[in-house]
């Protein structure tokens, strides 16, 4: 078991993971987190940081990793920073399709973290398991899938799938999707005036819409 | 669809001074956003007009608060002959009397009746007075029954500790061995059982009582020392004129009424019989504007009007013929749609669609003809609704099958 207090950070690098994935599927094992004992995490077998580094990391762009892992692969070691980079530069960019698409995947990833992790999301969703949420934006049609899969708990991927979800959660356009993702909108406001809508069956998206508050709350990102 | 220009607007503003901008079960998110106006302007009869202007055929009454149809006259000739007088004092009206005696002469197990403003206020109270009297702690209900706004039964997530509803048990409805295993877990230490006259979940559809259900329940509970407390909020004058336990044949020992009672004017009363009054003397209960004498007025009219027009009778018939006009309606087009529940409060249940896309769907459309017909409550009949209205209203539902396939 997670202390619920270190989920935010887990949350935080599976997000990075699931943005490094998006952004360059080879590497993606660069950025595999995992959290470690005394208040370490790390990310591949390259970066470990302290918790509180880490958090520097997503929040300002810069935190301090242990030196020894560096040092051992520098090759790898640059591979990993040019993809952090990478990944830190799409939280800046204009919004576009490309931008999105990963902002979402790396914030459903965080909620998908809180849905297998954090007691009080877990409990909430204990239910739940035979259910399934898609998650569109509508005016670009990227579409994702959040369902539980055996072993490996709740899952995301970019997919269309060959069965209707049990609801569905539409983003009108990229800017709200955005916006969303970042915790700037008021998202009873925005399901009022159609710039998210809602479809299927409502309780498993306000237990969706409660635990990615609780995410949003608690996950550091970028400032 | 409907224009929406002003409620979007109105809404935008109260986005900004309201958390959520409109909350509760009001709130547009559980319903249809982009088809149900946000704000109501005025209603008459069985109908109602939204701030834009929109006209609509009302099949929810104000979520069951209105029975008697939008500003009936004798009501309102109450309420106004009381406004002359004034509604909140230092000490009550003498209509509390009044309206206590009406509601014991008229509820045969009630030997006292206490008044409050919601639900919810009395169902906690209800189950504390049933703590007093047993001296025991659990508290039995049926999962996903709505008791109301308080943290041992409220439907929402947000703040709630653990200990909130550590006495609170749960067996699922027309389970008896599931309520028989419960007592027999907590044997000695059950205070009470608090039901709805019948399962009426929001988001599914609802069930009526098994033939043994409430025989059971009734035995079980005199058997063990436990209070069977009736949540009659919802269905109370919609289904019998003098209580709830009347139709379905039990005798509660407490029963909390609400919406119907007042007409719209916010007032909840909880009656008990004599073995309870002692404890109700001893938990505290009060509200600054509780004995609001405009809404005790509109109360003591509503009983008036129900036991001398049969109100919950006329209300049945109109159900059940308006739901069995929609279910041949629906059929002719080949949709499996069931209005379950008790026909005077109805809920709507497309066979097959337990993720809710089909019943989402004909709402819609509903809605873009002036029928408020909601995906995921029951549904009310008015007592104001009359032969000319439900023949418009199939008509447009006519037209709705035809848009739905």
């Amino acid at each position: 078991m997670i202390p619920d207090q270190r989920i935010g950070k887990l949350a935080a690098a599976r997000s990075i993971f699931a943005c490094g994935s998006g952004l360059a599927p080879a590497l993606k094992n660069y950025l595999l987190p995992r959290l470690l004992p005394n208040n370490k995490i790390s990310l591949g077998e390259i970066l470990t940081f302290k918790d509180k580094e880490f958090v520097k990391l997503v929040e300002t762009g810069f935190g301090l990793p242990e030196i020894p892992g560096l040092m051992a692969k520098p090759f790898k070691s640059f591979q990993t920073f040019q993809l952090l980079w990478k990944i830190g530069k799409v939280y800046k960019s204009n919004i576009n399709q490309k931008m999105t698409d990963l902002v979402l995947l790396s914030s459903l990833e965080s909620i998908c973290t809180y849905l297998n992790h954090h007691s009080k999301s877990r409990l909430i969703f204990e239910d739940e398991k035979a259910h399934s949420i898609s998650i569109k934006i509508l005016s670009t049609g990227t579409q994702f899938l959040t369902h539980y899969e055996g072993g490996q708990g709740w899952v995301v991927k970019q997919t269309e799938p060959d069965f209707r979800a049990t609801a569905n959660l539409s983003f009108i356009d990229e800017a709200v999707t955005y916006s969303a993702c970042m915790g700037r909108v008021d998202t009873w406001k925005e399901v009022t005036v159609g710039h998210i809508r809602l479809a299927g069956l409502i309780p498993l998206l306000d237990k969706f819409g409660y635990v990615s508050r609780i995410a949003q709350k608690e996950v550091p990102r970028p400032r | 669809m409907n224009k929406k220009t002003q409620s979007d607007s109105l809404f935008r503003r109260a986005s900004k001074v309201i958390p959520t901008g409109i909350y509760g079960h009001v709130a547009p998110s559980a319903g249809l956003p982009l088809d149900f106006p946000n704000y109501c302007f005025s209603g008459h009869g069985c109908k109602f007009e939204d701030i834009d202007g929109n006209e609509w055929f009302d099949f929810m009454c104000g979520f069951g608060a209105v029975l008697h149809g939008y500003r009936h006259p004798r009501i309102e000739a109450s309420v106004e002959k009381q406004r002359q007088l004034g509604a909140v004092f230092n000490q009550p009206s003498a209509l509390m009397v009044e309206l206590a005696e009406k509601l014991v002469e008229h509820i045969d197990f009630a030997n006292w009746a206490v008044f409050a403003k919601n639900g919810s206020d009395l169902t906690t109270w209800a189950i504390r007075v049933a703590r007093e009297v047993t001296k025991k702690e659990f508290v039995i209900k049926v999962k996903g029954a709505y008791h109301g706004v308080d943290a041992w039964c409220d439907p929402g997530l947000g703040g709630r500790i653990g200990s909130d509803r550590s006495h609170i048990l749960e067996f699922q409805w027309n389970d008896l061995n599931q309520l028989e295993s419960l007592l027999k877990q907590k044997e000695g230490n059950i205070a009470a059982v608090i039901l709805t006259p019948y399962h009426h979940p929001s988001f599914s559809k609802s069930i009526l009582p098994v033939k043994e259900f409430w025989s059971s329940v009734e035995n079980l509970c005199r058997d063990k020392d436990i209070k069977l407390i009736l949540d009659d909020v919802r269905c109370g004058w919609r289904i019998h004129d003098d209580g709830s336990h009347n139709y379905f044949g039990f005798m509660p020992d407490m029963a909390i009424y609400s919406k119907a009672l007042g007409n719209g004017y916010a007032i909840s009363a909880c009656v008990g019989s004599d073995a309870c009054r002692l404890g109700a003397s001893e938990v505290f209960l009060t509200g600054s504007c509780w004995n609001d004498a405009y809404a005790m007025a509109a109360a003591l009219e509503c009983l008036e009007l129900s036991r001398t027009k049969k109100i919950a009778s006329s209300v049945m018939q109109k159900g059940i013929f308006f739901c069995a006009q929609l279910e041949g309606l629906a059929s002719q087009f080949d949709i499996p749609l069931q209005m379950t529940g008790i026909p005077s409060m109805p809920y709507p249940w497309i066979e097959g669609d337990n993720d809710l896309y089909q019943i989402q769907k004909l709402c819609k459309i509903a809605a873009s003809k002036g029928l408020y017909f909601h995906p995921y409550h029951n549904w009310f009949i008015s007592d104001a609704m009359n032969d000319q209205d439900f023949k418009q209203v199939l008509a447009l539902c006519q037209k709705v099958f035809e848009e739905f396939k």
